[in-house]
């Protein structure tokens, strides 16, 4: 019984699937051309019922507009919008949804009469499902803070220009970056709440990581064109809205495998929609996990749940709450210098070794900074709202690394275990004799062979040697290694309310104030004794007094869970408020904001240090920022369908508390020299947009000037040895370089081509210029050098010599090329090809000051051998080899009922084509001498070090919606 | 189409307006023609001095210039303390020095005495375009202008010779320190060091 009663059930879908299928021929071919039909109605005006391609359901809350007017519509539960008193004549319609493709629909309109459009049926985005399932490269975050290597994909992927996707879907595993510009210029907020740190002013993806589901409502703006909630920066805006009311009804499950930083996802979701009580709720979760990505012994695990709930109090007042939490813990990879790359592959990473059968990673990232939110959505009257917003965020980061005092470096690529070490020093080397044993006929260097032997039989950490000196050498007492984490500890509390009111027919006002709070507790934290039974907290490259961390509480023995090393506040207080004009005329959009910032920062010592005792412990001077910024843009409308649009900035922006403090481990000293960065901004675009093909063609000029940057390394020569000779060079310093300028000039390009109504051509190119653009100050801070008469113990080098050197870490220029045939059998499959190139080597500062070139201090006068060619050519800025990348993109989906079922695959690089990224130049050498001699023959002891992009990679989800 | 082809002109337009430039610069400095800080390693203490391409001659007597270091760094010397000769006169010459065309050239080096008392008891440099690198006497040899220590110095003290214009020469020259004492009343001694020859453009 129950057999046949299947059959039948069969049967009846299959005829409800042809008769469906008819439906969906006759509506896909007439998408673009729609019926008029013209009902006996008063009002000049239109009308249509949006449904869903798949379900043929009625959608709720798309939004219909009509371009060139403030004309909004939305449609109601039956799917149906309308607009009454619209102008009458030719006009575009543009109906969009989240989630769906965006439709443009030509209409014409007759006075007295309601065009009715009929059914307008509504395709999903093949590239939601895109953006469901990409994985950003930003999770990677192979820099060891979170900073530098990093592409703008996370920002873009919600975009629906063209040209963006291919930022986010096709470059951006090439770290491609939006007009060269870094993500700390762009401002991403949720619920308008802007989610860019304070610590370096970017945002921390993984707060959010996984719940790709939950943070799918997203806005995007572009430059500096105008967010309805910020000011913005000079890259653009993205803000995600949580507000559970906006999700669409219905639940998902997906399960996705891939190779890249992780190898499993899980993902589920529900939303309520609004009930008759008032209340709205959705929940997600999801689980990444992975044993090994693409990269040796990065391990990844990563659980995020999200949860929103509304509650409507009435027409006027909605509250909602919101809370993410996501726990993120994986193992980092090493950036490696050539000579690792060639001996190890691209894949090798330095940071694990072996422990009891185990990948045991010494460098892993931990995040779990969980955001709770409270929204009130209050419309005041049918053209003004106001939303307010107070958010707390409270958790840690943890970087986690090995500490070691009186022991052999446990790096496996630490320089004295590679052959260059022994091959660049000619003691080193042993002469073969002829058989005369008198003639020398060559000479052989077995040290350098049995450390290539060592290294590429093992070249990981070794564990086992670790565990043996802590627990058998120095039996089990104090560690000589240790694990622990530089940990970061923040508590902020952020709140902010903005306006949006329709204050005349074509003029719209936005206004918003934020307030933040941070406290930021920054310390060692000792994880792990690794065998030993304590830890002494001292500096044991100093003596005395100076080796103490913490001269209030000397000679500590530290214990896991222990704070030791550094420990101190960050404190900050910002507050900035902003308001816009936007006026829509018939020929001509335009808009004016205006926005002004107040930034207070405070360093809070918790330790005396031995180094600095009168200017570390306690508060430091507070520092203060006021800033500001105007923008303005216009749209021209040449016509319904080609515009001409123009925006420019000019903003100041205070310093990251990063860079505020430039020994903020050690001291409460302020960067020298410190001030705003003035940022200057200008594009023009030509757009059309018609119904079948649609492209952007922007040139942009932008200016950042003042910018500061602070880094830390091992230098040598960069000191004079003393009279006596006898001083120690080689010195841990911080390089600060402040007064940068950099300018950011090019093009880019995007169009979309519908050929047929199922092939899709698409194109995109970007073309930029982004270098240095003045000799910015050089200062270097050197602890060694601190004395109780010089507690800041600054070098002027003068100027770095950076002008007309390419900003680092991005290709400047890209072109990508593609395909999409849609079937309307729900399969879809598409291709593109990209080709990325301009991406240069981050350069080393402090080799282009005089230092590098000049012998002694201050004569001029420089080193034996050094010509302005030689020169050159050992300063010649690396420039990367272009990088080919196709990618195979598709899916599928099946109706089931009321449900859909679908697959979603992704081949990425598919010529598996090896490429680097991004890296940067080491500065141990310092002068011209130096570096010669360890470039001398080609394999240098600290040569650049350098990130690999991912080989071929896919990307494979599975997913039900019901 | 039209408009694609409309595209085209504006995208080819705009890859013109942005033009390549890919000029970096360097860090100034002023090249090194030629140096010698006689180094430690190379030092053979109170030999002769030998130093390839150098002359190391006597005009009068039989004193001539040696190595000799201190606290780790080299310097030549000359002393005819105890010669017992009326008349010691030194010449240590460099090897050939080429000064490229409107290279701006300046000499500097340092200089020391000791049991100096005596302003004829001396250290002169001189600069040559035909010596022959073995004819010293031969050749024309011209005096630079010089801040040389004197009788009047502190003992052991180097004093910087100041920047010394070469910008009237060009091509092939060396430059020569000649020492004149004798050994009985003018029997102080000389130290030259640190001699750089460098462009000052």
């Amino acid at each position: 019984m129950s057999a046949v009663k299947f059959l039948l059930r069969t049967f009846q879908e299959k005829i409800n699937l042809i008769l469906f299928m008819k439906k969906l021929v006759i509506s896909t071919l007439f998408v673009m051309q729609v019926f008029f039909v013209f009902a006996q109605t008063a009002t000049t005006g239109i009308t249509g019922k949006v449904v869903d391609s798949k379900t043929q359901k009625p959608l709720q809350n798309v939004v219909a507009s009509i371009e060139n007017t403030s004309l909004t519509a939305l449609t109601n539960a039956a799917g149906v919008f309308v607009f009454n008193e619209v102008p009458q004549g030719s006009q575009l319609l543009q109906i969009k949804s989240t989630g769906y493709k965006d439709q443009l629909l030509s209409v014409d309109v007759i006075a007295g009469k309601m065009l009715d459009l009929g059914i307008i049926v509504f395709e999903e985005d093949i590239t939601s499902e895109q953006q469901l399932s990409l994985v950003t490269i930003t999770e990677n975050d192979l820099g060891d803070d979170n900073s530098g290597s990093e592409s703008t994909s996370g920002l873009l992927q919600a975009s629906r220009d063209v040209y963006q996707q291919a930022a986010a879907f096709n470059w951006g595993q090439a770290r491609f970056r939006i007009r060269g510009l870094d993500n700390e210029y762009g401002i991403t907020m949720i619920n308008g709440i802007s989610m860019n740190k304070l610590y370096d002013g970017r945002p921390q993806w993984s707060n959010w990581g996984g719940l790709n589901d939950a943070t799918r409502n997203q806005e995007f703006t572009m430059g500096s064109a105008p967010s309805d909630y910020t000011f913005g920066g000079l890259l653009g805006t993205q803000e995600i809205n949580t507000r559970a009311s906006m999700y669409r009804r219905g639940s998902r499950i997906s399960f996705s495998g891939t190779n890249t930083n992780y190898s499993w996802r899980m993902m589920g979701t529900h939303a309520s929609g609004m009930n008759t009580d008032g209340w709205a709720f959705v929940v997600s979760a999801s689980r990444r996990w992975a044993n090994e990505g693409y990269f040796e012994g990065t391990n990844y695990d990563a659980n995020s749940v999200f949860a929103s709930v509304e509650k409507k109090i009435n027409d006027k007042h909605s509250i909602n709450f919101t809370s993410i939490f996501a726990q993120n813990k994986r193992g980092k990879s090493s950036p490696n210098t050539d000579e690792v790359t060639r001996l190890k592959g691209i894949e090798y990473n330095s940071y694990w070794g072996w422990q009891e059968g185990e990948k045991r990673n010494s460098r892993y990232k931990e995040i779990e900074e969980p955001i709770n939110m409270l929204s009130h959505y209050w419309k005041i009257t049918d053209k003004t709202t106001l939303n307010t917003n107070v958010a707390y965020q409270v958790g840690f980061v943890g970087n986690s690394r090995l500490d070691f005092q009186l022991a052999n470096n446990p790096d496996p690529t630490y320089y004295k275990n590679l052959p260059s070490y022994y091959l660049n020093d000619e003691t080193y080397y042993v002469p073969t004799y002829a058989p005369d044993n008198v003639t020398i006929i060559g000479y052989t260097n077995p040290s350098a062979e049995i450390a290539q032997t060592n290294f590429v039989n093992d070249g990981q950490i070794n564990w086992n040697n670790i565990y043996y000196t802590n627990k058998v050498v120095n039996r089990g007492e104090r560690s000589a290694y240790v694990l622990y984490e530089d940990r970061v500890e923040d508590k902020q509390w952020s709140a902010n309310s903005y306006l949006n009111s329709a204050i005349a027919d074509n003029i719209t006002l936005n206004a918003g104030i934020n307030f933040k709070k941070l406290r930021s507790k920054n310390f060692q934290k000792l994880i792990d004794l690794l065998g030993g039974s304590y830890f002494n907290d001292i500096d044991p490259f100093f003596s005395g007094n100076a080796s103490q961390s913490d001269l209030n509480n000397p000679d500590r023995q530290v214990r896991v869970g222990d704070a030791y090393g550094y420990n101190y506040y960050l404190n900050a207080t910002t507050f900035d408020g902003f308001t816009q004009f936007k006026f829509s005329y018939k020929k001509a959009d335009f808009y004016l904001a205006q926005s002004f910032s107040r930034t207070e920062y405070q360093r809070e010592g918790n330790y005396r240090n031995g180094i600095y005792p009168t200017n570390s412990f306690g508060k430091s001077k507070s520092v203060v920022f006021e800033n500001f910024g105007f923008k303005g843009g216009l749209t021209y409308k040449i016509t319904g369908k080609q515009f001409l649009d123009f925006n420019g900035l000019y903003m100041t922006k205070a310093p990251s508390l990063r860079n505020t403090f430039s020994n903020a481990r050690l001291n409460n000293n302020i960067t020298p020299d410190l001030s705003s960065e003035s940022i200057m901004g200008s594009d023009v675009s030509y757009i059309i947009k018609a119904p079948k093909f649609k492209a952007r063609l922007t040139g942009f000029y932008n200016k950042i000037s003042n910018a500061t940057e602070i880094s830390f390394f091992y230098g040598e020569g960069i000191f004079d040895a003393g009279e006596d000779g006898s001083t120690d060079t080689d010195s841990f310093i911080s390089e600060i370089v402040t007064g940068m300028n950099k300018k950011h000039v090019g093009a880019e390009f995007g169009f979309e081509y519908q050929i047929t109504s199922t092939i899709k051509a698409i194109g995109s190119a970007s073309y930029g210029q982004y270098t240095y653009d003045n000799n910015p100050n050089l200062k270097v801070n050197d602890d060694a050098l601190a004395t109780s008469s010089n507690i800041n113990p600054v070098t002027d080098f003068g100027k770095a010599y950076l002008k007309g050197y390419r900003l680092p870490g991005m290709p400047q220029q890209a072109y990508s090329f593609g395909l999409e045939y849609r079937d309307p059998k729900f399969w879809w499959i598409g291709a593109n090809i990209n080709y990325l190139t301009d991406s240069y080597l981050d350069v080393s500062s402090i080799l282009r000051t005089q230092n590098f070139v000049v012998d002694v201090n201050g004569s001029g006068v420089g080193f034996e051998g050094a010509t302005e060619e030689s020169v050159r050519a050992l300063l010649k800025q690396e420039k990367f080899e272009p990088i080919t990348l196709l990618n195979l993109v598709g899916g599928k989906s099946w109706r089931v009922g009321n449900d859909t079922f679908g697959f979603f695959a992704s081949i990425n690089n598919v010529l598996d084509f090896e490429y680097k990224t991004g890296g940067f130049e080491q500065s141990r050498k310092a002068t011209y001498p130096e570096y010669l001699a360890d470039n001398a023959n080609g394999t240098p002891s600290f040569g650049p070090k350098y990130f690999y992009g991912y080989g071929r990679t896919y990307f494979v989800n599975l997913y039900i919606n019901f | 189409m039209k408009n694609i082809s409309k595209f085209c002109l504006a995208l080819f337009t705009f890859s013109m307006v942005v033009s390549c430039s890919d000029d970096t610069e360097i860090a100034p400095f002023k090249p090194l023609i030629f140096s010698e800080d006689f180094p430690e390693e190379e030092i053979n203490f109170n030999a002769t001095f030998d130093f390839e391409g150098w002359t190391n001659f006597a005009e009068a007597g039989t004193k001539l210039w040696i190595e000799r270091d201190f606290n780790n760094d080299g310097y030549i010397q000359f002393s005819s303390f105890g010669s017992g000769e009326a008349s010691n006169i030194g010449w240590a010459i460099t090897p050939a020095i080429t000064l490229p065309q409107d290279a701006n050239a300046v000499l500097s080096f340092t200089s020391a005495t000791n049991f100096v008392d005596n302003p004829a008891n001396k250290l002169e440099v001189f600069i040559s375009t035909d010596y022959n690198g073995t004819d010293v006497l031969a050749a024309t040899w011209t005096q630079l202008n010089a801040v040389v220590a004197d009788n009047t110095t502190n003992g052991y003290v180097y004093i910087p010779s100041g920047e010394i214009s070469l910008a009237d020469y060009s091509g092939t020259v060396h430059i020569a320190f000649k020492a004149t004492g004798n050994g009985t009343t003018l029997d102080g001694l000389f130290q030259v060091d640190k001699i750089k020859v460098y462009s000052n453009n």
